[in-house]
């Protein structure tokens, strides 16, 4: 789908590390993503470190994370605390993807990214009608946070209780024990991060200014690990 | 990142319930935009497991698990 909303000069590499790295384009984002939907076919977080290693050492500060997941040690680790991250709120719509949240409802999470090639990011979401907002790093570190609390108390709640579809972890008889848990992550991993909570529509605000002001996309390289499932 | 002692975290997370609650709301409503999803745990060290390594982290400190609850859940499943 982010192929989609490319530019001329974007290369696709399938897999990592099986062919030489091309040599061009000698600049810009090098997304790590799937072949299919990114809704619902990120790569494994167990890959990313082959996908790391196998980008030559100049270039791995234009990686461009999109995973659902705390990368904050893994980056650390690499020295790549600064990569871009984004934090993604698509669902599925056929083989293309659409915001969770529409323009009106400020209730919903939306798209966020932070990194050197945010920016990029978003303006290719947003060929695709698709929104996009640009934060600072602590912002967004509380944004994954709070993706990263509804993953994984959704899916606590949901195994708790013999495997639940994420629509019946929300019934009325499971909203303490999701409440507590909420409560409890989102404490803890604040504090862990030393970040806040995002407040309410704080990045809605951003995105239409993102849609109208964003230049063209450059060329980027793209790192297509195999389809992979959102869970 | 920084670390997450439990003096530390009582400092960090002071004066926040007015925001928590925003956040929790977007939460809620997160979880009835994606219904169909099915819950799974797996790549645990990425997902549950960031928070598991900060319990385990305050228990080799010698200091209470922060988060019980999701512990107590993770011991339910044998995780």
């Amino acid at each position: 789908m982010l192929q989609e909303f490319g530019c001329a000069g974007d290369v696709l590499i399938e897999r990592p590390g099986s062919k030489p790295w091309p040599a061009a384009p000698l600049s810009g984002p090098i997304y790590v993503c799937s072949n299919l939907c990114v809704a619902t076919n990120l790569p494994r977080c167990t890959q990313l470190a082959a996908v790391v290693d196998a980008t030559p050492c100049e270039r791995r500060g234009d990686l461009v994370f999109l995973q659902n997941a705390m990368l904050d040690t893994f980056l650390a680790q690499r020295d790549l605390n600064r990569a871009t991250q984004a934090v993604l709120y698509l669902r599925a719509n056929g083989k293309s993807a659409v915001d969770i949240a529409d323009s009106e409802d400020t209730a919903l999470p939306s798209t966020c990214a932070t990194g050197q090639w945010a920016e990029a990011f978003a303006a290719r979401l947003a060929k695709g009608d698709l929104s996009c907002s640009v934060c600072a790093a602590p912002e967004f570190a509380s944004a994954m946070l709070e993706k990263h609390v509804s993953i994984c108390v959704h899916n606590l709640v949901g195994q708790l209780h013999g495997g639940l579809s994420v629509g019946e972890v929300g019934a009325a008889k499971y909203e303490t024990e999701r409440r507590e848990l909420y409560d409890e992550l989102l404490t803890v991993g604040a504090a862990s991060l030393n970040v806040r909570p995002l407040e309410a529509g704080s990045r809605r605000v951003q995105i239409h200014i993102q849609a109208s002001l964003l230049p063209c996309v450059g060329a980027g390289v793209w790192l297509m690990e195999g389809p992979q499932d959102y869970n | 990142m920084v670390d997450g002692g439990a003096a530390g975290l009582q400092l960090i997370t002071a004066g926040l319930p007015g925001r928590r609650v925003e956040t929790v709301e977007r939460l809620e409503a997160y979880l009835q935009a994606i219904p169909q999803f099915p819950t799974v745990m797996k790549e645990f060290e990425w997902r549950n497991g960031w928070f598991d390594a900060i319990s385990r982290r305050e228990r080799a400190a010698g200091r209470p698990d922060p988060l019980p609850r999701h512990s107590a859940a993770l011991r339910q499943l044998g995780l």
